[in-house]
């Protein structure tokens, strides 16, 4: 089994290969995070993702005007309102837009705004189409589809890994990693989406809660790990049994004594009636407040 | 990043030729492990009244293991000595084999794969194809046995926004970097024109970001979007094809970079696909 990342690169900058190709891009190209006011501690980490994976940085300004609840309201009424609405969220903004150019000071692969009057989960999606990696955090309190895109909307819509950040002024070093492991199509997508986070760590844990027959977890955990380490990656399979804890909050032990400060993990659930519904593992991650957790769907 | 390990899926016996050709270019192009599957189904377990003699079923079983034993026979006959790690497995079970497959691909990066040979009955001893993309979270090249044979010349990315073919062209990066030419095409009506452009202008930047070089296309839709494709692919003499796809009801139906087509159930050149 080779195990030597060295090789391929050698491999790729041959004499063959056209000058432009040369460049080998070990990580994500662009880095996508919705910018507002209210959350400077977002729009830190990922600026220190884009400096450290040499990414460029693409902001988004969104907001859209909630419809005025129904009711007896006049025509004259009703464009008092989105006047007065579309004021307020284009000094948001343009106060987004500020904040995002002093964090673009600096940065080695340079910055790109993006502003629409829209709802930010849409905005989002179709700006994520050149990005790599979207930063989001939960926001505090109350989720407004009109002011805020969730975590959990965007991992499901973009087709894009979603890193959520936890409340709070955390910095994320990833030095060490779980990957929770499950024989499904979304943990295969995280498994290849969390790469570059898994490439710089110090070493990364695949971590799969056992079910009746824990031989074939430890089965499919080297094999995940062994398959990570031809990317050059320092991975290790740990198996466990199931316990009285659910598995949400046996990954989240795990990973506590393992020190991971970030997980991740496939998004289980899907869309319904404009709802999300998720399954018990992504919820009791999207729960906790102490981790980062990297959702692919 | 590159590929580092390459998943074929052998269970379709006497279909292998494309497979093998595209597994030994890209294994030695990224030096990468070759992990060889093949999964079998008893026939009569799937298309049975529930009560089918057990005898029967033991006996296919028999027969289907033979089959199986005699792939792996030929792909250790035509591994080359010194080559790079390769490695066997498979299975004779009433697994569905596309969920089989997907499972043992866990660590692959990609999952190479023949295009579906006729017949419904087949089908259900064998791997669904469609099945299989849905399940892999992997990107499923299928190398058809016989017409353009993967040669990592030019690549044409069949573009249209939604999350499969984003998923396909962040999956095929690899793919996309080896190839001397690569086009991104897309089809948009009259009135899209200059949003089209815009779009396919993001993913041109997007893709020079990782040092792909791309030509961009924007063809206006005049109704018959799987036949215009299909020229342009044939124009380009592309030697890849780049798609997201949604599988319906069981191959009958694709849709291929927005266009419904029946490309995959015959395609004459390879088609990467992701789901």
């Amino acid at each position: 089994m080779t195990d030597n990342p060295e090789t391929t690169i050698a491999r790729e900058a041959a004499p063959e290969t056209r000058v432009e190709s040369r460049r080998e891009p070990d990580g994500y190209a662009a880095v996508l995070t919705h910018v507002q006011r209210d959350a400077p501690e977002r729009l830190a980490c990922a600026r220190a993702l884009a400096q450290r994976f040499g990414a460029a940085l693409i902001g988004v300004g969104a907001e859209a005007i909630p419809p005025l609840a129904a009711g007896p309201a006049t025509g004259m009424v009703q464009a008092q309102w989105i006047a007065a609405g579309s004021q307020a969220a284009e000094e948001n903004m343009r106060a987004a837009r500020e904040m995002f150019e002093t964090a673009c000071a600096g940065l080695q692969a340079g910055g790109e705004w993006q502003a629409s009057l829209d709802l930010p989960v849409e905005v989002m999606t179709r700006a994520s189409r050149a990005a790599d990696l979207i930063v989001a955090s939960a926001p505090d309190g109350a989720a407004n589809r009109y002011r805020d895109a969730r975590p959990s909307d965007l991992a499901l819509a973009t087709g894009r890994p979603v890193l959520v950040a936890p409340l709070g002024e955390k910095v994320l070093s990833a030095q060490r990693v779980v990957l929770a492991w499950r024989d499904t199509r979304e943990a295969r997508r995280a498994m290849v989406d969390a790469l570059p986070f898994f490439r710089r760590a110090e070493a990364v844990l695949v971590l799969e809660v056992g079910g009746p027959r824990l031989e074939d977890a430890h089965r499919r955990c080297a094999d995940v790990a062994s398959a990570l380490q031809r990317h050059g990656v320092r991975a290790e399979p740990s198996a466990v049994a199931a316990s009285r804890r659910t598995e949400g909050e046996e990954i989240l032990t795990q990973s506590w004594a393992f020190g991971a400060d970030l997980i991740v993990a496939g998004a289980y659930g899907h869309s319904r009636l404009g709802e999300t519904i998720f399954g018990g593992v992504t919820r009791a991650l999207l729960s906790q407040h102490a981790l980062f957790v990297l959702l692919s769907h | 990043m590159s590929w580092r390990t390459l998943a074929l899926d052998l269970s379709p016996s006497g279909h292998s030729a494309g497979i093998l050709q595209a597994t030994d270019l890209l294994a030695d192009r990224f030096d990468a492990t070759v992990l060889a599957l093949a999964a079998l189904r008893p026939v009569n377990s799937v298309a049975s009244d529930g009560y089918t003699a057990g005898e029967l079923i033991a006996l296919e079983r028999e027969k289907l293991t033979d089959q199986l034993n005699e792939t792996q026979a030929a792909f250790w006959a035509q591994v080359v000595p010194g080559s790079p790690h390769r490695e066997w497995r498979g299975c004779v079970g009433f697994e569905p084999p596309a969920s089989w497959i997907a499972r043992e691909a866990r660590g692959a990066d990609v999952i190479i794969a023949a295009p579906p040979a006729g017949g419904i009955l087949r089908g259900a001893s064998q791997v669904n194809l469609a099945d299989l993309v849905m399940a892999a979270g992997r990107p499923v090249l299928i190398a058809p046995a016989e017409g353009r044979a993967l040669a990592l010349a030019t690549a044409v990315v069949a573009w249209k926004d939604t999350p499969e073919t984003r998923r396909a062209l962040s999956d095929s990066l690899p793919l996309l970097r080896a190839c001397e030419r690569v086009l991104v095409v897309t089809i948009a009506p009259r009135s899209g024109q200059e949003a089209a452009h815009a779009e396919i202008s993001q993913i041109g930047d997007w893709l020079a970001r990782y040092g792909v070089a791309s030509e961009l296309q924007v063809e206006r839709a005049h109704g018959d979007d799987a036949n215009r494709l299909a020229t342009i692919i044939a124009d380009m003499d592309a030697d890849v094809i780049v798609a997201g796809a949604y599988g319906r009801s069981r191959m009958r139906e694709w849709i291929l970079g927005g266009v419904t087509c029946d490309f995959l159930l015959n395609p004459d050149r390879c088609v990467l696909v992701s789901h």
